[in-house]
């Protein structure tokens, strides 16, 4: 029974990432007390045991032990409209659930210890196979599930320490659309190198391939904290959650998807070699030589694809000012080091004629982040708050697999005392990103993207709802 | 302290203009003349002509000098994109039809293929050699006429397909000459499609553009009225005769015979590949003779049929534009009135000049090195009838093309 608990727990953290509400691909939702917080805490974290997130070192000076469990509702919208024909298409991200789970213990009075278990980085973008975009990616997932036993230490009254040892499973999967307009001739029917199917014509999106990339793997990195209490009212904190680098390798498998056309006319291609009238397209792909290229079976065959992807660095300051009659301000800043992680992607295949450069060029980010917290007896408190970031994608890498931009953000939530030994916090959140521009493809043959590529608008918003409970022993 | 909150002000509001700050969509401009909306997005659909062969041959030069790019530019609506065929061609025009040569030393079978970069639609969906079928079935169908350029331009699609892919609010299409012409190439007048065809496959093409909610400008077939003017690829027997009585073509022993005379010459079409030939091997000395009544040759018969059949299309044609409240427009006049200008035949050569090269225009100015597809200058006159005729019925602005 505990084997089957452990195994949903998991799925449900495997469903996680979502075009999300941090910068990049970051995820900051990471437990419902500090989303009403609009995510300050990192001078004082939520008493729920997610400090193992918020700040490590918020772990000493607990009292006994909490367990919290939450999970956070997204409901995402969003979609591009392209500037050619003017139509829109919305994303097909369903209401995705982010669950949190925190345990910790004051193991003596100044030494606490816990385990948490959360996902800082990932993206899932679903399309519909209608949208251009496909072509980039039409479902795509990074996915990264931290566990972190974490310890803190109240090194004086005024200064505590903490850390923790993060195990990151990681998990990329890429599922993408070939467009044969752009797919290379191969140079064997004696073509110019670079020559394409669409100089022979075909439209732009066709479809004629489905690939599908995915490749796991399991990495080691560390989150330090720090708090600070200047005085009684006044606390400072830090955290600095390392780069986590992923050195991915997995397999891609690609299928044959029907273009249905059919060559109207004998086409020379070459001396010695014509297309017969009446070739289906599909048949040419796929026959062997010499009636065909077959494609799938010497090109696009099953085959190991590596590439290499880093979490960035997350460094986080901020305070918390305790005004009277249970009034709380806190302020944070963060900073994510994007632009020295996520510069360019290189998926190499085993035939190298596949690979791949994604020049993402992001930029390092900051984010600010105020709230005001409201405790109005010692069973209710009230929380607001509201965040500012900056998109990371620069204004040419704003694309389907993740087309964020800046961002504003609203939130609000409270905590009840449900019982002597449970609360339960409510958070809501709501994210407008500025629309952005943004392209649908990528580059082809791996040039490095201009804004000039960009074809459209993206635009993004999303509702989040939070719950969780937490019970004290 | 004043200026420090001045400071501090100043970069609240920067930051939250920052904040603030949306990219924005790229709204097409609509055409500022009166009318303009309806020319938003223009579509062409035809043949040889409309696609842009010049010379037997047909570049990015040709295409970019067609009428409907010329209309697309004063029409100022979305981007007006072609399917760039790459130098020397596809194949490459002539620089000399009568000793063979071709731009860049190609032959007929040469074919540059595509330029890169692809276009996200095409508006100049017309395909050399396409009969009214051919707008919407493609080969291996029965009864099509697909070549290479088909592929090469619409990928294996149909100029149909093509076109309501490109989402068109104006579409003009000149189609249904070589429903006619090409039983003349081939001489044999059973090739026509009959009228009764080319009425069904005609009202497919215009039902499809009706659905797409487009308007259109649909343009009579022909370019002169048929017999009285007829692209100099063919030259009147009547002409041959005259020429031969006047003693043009002596010393070499070559004969045209008396019923090449006029009246009965006059309704006598000789191609020149034919004709040509056979003066061709008189001068190598071996006597050859022209006979107007010989099986190359279009007789009366037939040149009174095309001329039926080219109207009866054109009565059709125009009786869909009424009953669509589309545009119609006839360029036979146009042409014939260039068989008018001077000095005579100067504009459309009653016989090849097989002196000149094609930049010396052997078969006059209005046509191009192969005898058959209209000239540059050409293009340019069609592009300003049909600008007039659409702003005539429309009642749009479309700016004049100038000079």
């Amino acid at each position: 029974m505990r084997r089957y608990a452990l195994s949903a727990l998991w799925l449900s953290f495997a469903a996680v990432p979502a075009l999300l509400a941090a910068q990049g691909f970051g995820i900051y939702e990471q437990g419902t007390c500090s989303m009403g917080r609009a995510g300050t805490g990192v001078a004082a974290p939520c008493a729920d045991g997610s400090a193992i997130f918020f700040n490590p070192a918020g772990l000493a000076g607990l009292k006994g032990g909490h367990a919290t469990i939450g999970v956070t509702l997204l409901n995402v919208d969003g979609g591009f409209t392209d500037d050619i024909f003017q139509r829109t298409t919305d994303l097909e991200d369903p209401l995705l659930a982010i669950p949190q789970v925190y345990l910790s213990y004051a193991a003596t009075p100044k030494l606490g210890v816990g385990v948490g278990l959360f996902a800082p980085y990932g993206l899932e973008t679903k399309w519909p196979m209608s949208f251009d975009g496909r072509f980039a990616g039409y479902k795509n997932i990074l996915r990264s599930v931290y566990i972190q036993p974490t310890v803190a230490y109240q090194v004086t009254p005024w200064l505590a320490l903490g850390g923790g040892l993060d195990i990151v499973m990681g998990k990329v999967e890429l599922n993408q659309r070939l467009d044969l307009a752009e797919a290379p001739i191969p140079p064997s029917l004696g073509l110019p190198l670079g020559t394409t199917f669409g100089q022979f014509g075909i439209a732009p999106g066709t479809d004629f391939a489905d690939a599908h990339l995915e490749a796991t793997k399991t990495a080691v990195t560390a989150h330090w904290g720090g708090l600070i209490k200047v005085t009684d009212k006044l606390s400072i904190g830090g955290r600095y959650l390392m780069h986590a680098k992923f050195d991915y390798a997995g397999n891609a498998t690609f299928t044959q998807v029907p273009t249905n056309l059919i060559v109207p006319a004998d086409i020379p291609v070459a001396p010695g070699f014509t297309i017969p009238q009446g070739t289906p397209v599909d048949l040419f792909l796929s026959l062997p030589a010499p009636n065909g290229l077959n494609l799938f079976n010497t090109v696009l065959i099953p085959q190991t694809v590596t590439t290499t992807i880093t979490n960035p660095e997350q460094v986080v300051f901020g305070l918390a000012y305790q005004l009277e009659k249970g009034w709380t301000l806190f302020g944070d800043y963060q900073f994510t080091r994007w632009g020295k992680r996520f510069y360019v992607v290189n998926i190499n295949f085993a035939n190298p004629l596949l690979n791949r450069v994604l020049y993402e060029t992001y930029q390092n980010t900051n984010g600010f982040r105020v709230a005001a917290e409201w405790a109005k007896d010692a069973k209710w408190t009230f929380r607001g708050g509201y965040l500012y970031h900056q998109g990371a994608a620069p204004a040419q890498t704003v694309t389907p697999l993740l087309p964020e931009g800046n961002r504003n953000e609203f939130t609000g939530g409270l905590t009840v005392k449900l019982a002597s030994n449970l609360t339960a916090d409510l958070a809501a959140q709501y994210i407008k990103q500025n629309d952005r521009r943004g392209r649908t493809r990528e580059p082809i043959f791996n040039q490095v993207p201009t804004t000039g590529l960009n074809t459209g608008l993206y635009n993004f918003h999303a509702e989040l709802f939070g719950l969780s409970l937490s019970y004290a022993f | 302290m004043m200026h420090r909150r001045v400071l501090l002000a100043a970069g609240l509001s920067l930051a939250l203009a920052a904040a603030c700050h949306q990219d924005e969509l790229f709204t097409p401009l609509v055409p500022a003349y009166a009318g303009g909306a309806l020319f938003q997005r223009y579509v062409s659909m035809g043949n040889s002509i409309t696609m842009g062969i010049q010379s037997g041959g047909i570049d990015d030069s040709s295409q970019r000098a067609a009428y409907p790019v010329l209309v697309a530019a004063v029409m100022g609506g979305d981007h007006f994109y072609y399917p760039s065929l790459a130098e020397p061609g596809c194949p490459p025009r002539y620089t000399n039809i009568f000793t063979g040569a071709r731009v860049g030393g190609g032959t007929s079978p040469t074919c540059a293929f595509r330029s890169a970069g692809i276009p996200p639609y095409i508006s100049n969906v017309a395909i050399q050699g396409a009969w009214a079928i051919d707008l919407f079935a493609n080969g291996p169908a029965p009864g099509t006429h697909s070549n290479p350029l088909t592929q090469l331009a619409l990928g294996g699609r149909t100029q149909l397909q093509a076109m309501m892919a490109a989402q068109p609010t104006f579409v003009s299409v000149w189609i249904g000459n070589n429903d006619l012409i090409q039983a003349a190439f081939a001489n044999d007048t059973l090739l026509i499609t009959d009228t009764t065809a080319f009425k069904t496959q005609y009202r497919q093409v215009l039902d499809s553009i009706q659905a797409v909610g487009a308007k259109a400008l649909l343009i009579g077939a022909g370019a002169g009225t048929f017999p009285a003017t007829i692209p100099p690829y063919w030259s009147r027997g009547s002409t041959y005769y005259g020429l031969f009585v006047s003693g043009a073509f002596a010393p070499a022993p070559f004969t045209v015979l008396a019923n090449c005379a006029p009246p009965r010459g006059d309704s006598v079409f000789v191609a020149f590949p034919y004709g040509l030939g056979l003066i061709g091997t008189a001068k190598t000395g071996t006597a050859t003779t022209l006979d107007c009544t010989a099986p190359q040759t279009i007789q009366p018969a037939s040149t009174a049929k095309y001329a039926r059949i080219e109207a009866a299309y054109n009565v059709f044609i125009q009786s869909e534009a009424t009953a669509r409240s589309w545009a119609y427009l006839s360029l036979n006049a146009t042409f014939d009135s260039l068989r008018t200008v001077l000095p005579a035949g100067s504009q459309i050569a009653p016989f090849p000049n097989t002196n000149a090269a094609c930049s010396g225009s052997p078969f006059g100015l209005a046509f191009s090195c192969d005898g058959f597809h209209p000239s540059t200058a050409s293009h340019r006159l069609i592009a300003k009838k049909i600008v007039q005729a659409i702003n005539a019925y429309y009642q749009s602005a479309i700016p004049a093309i100038t000079p």
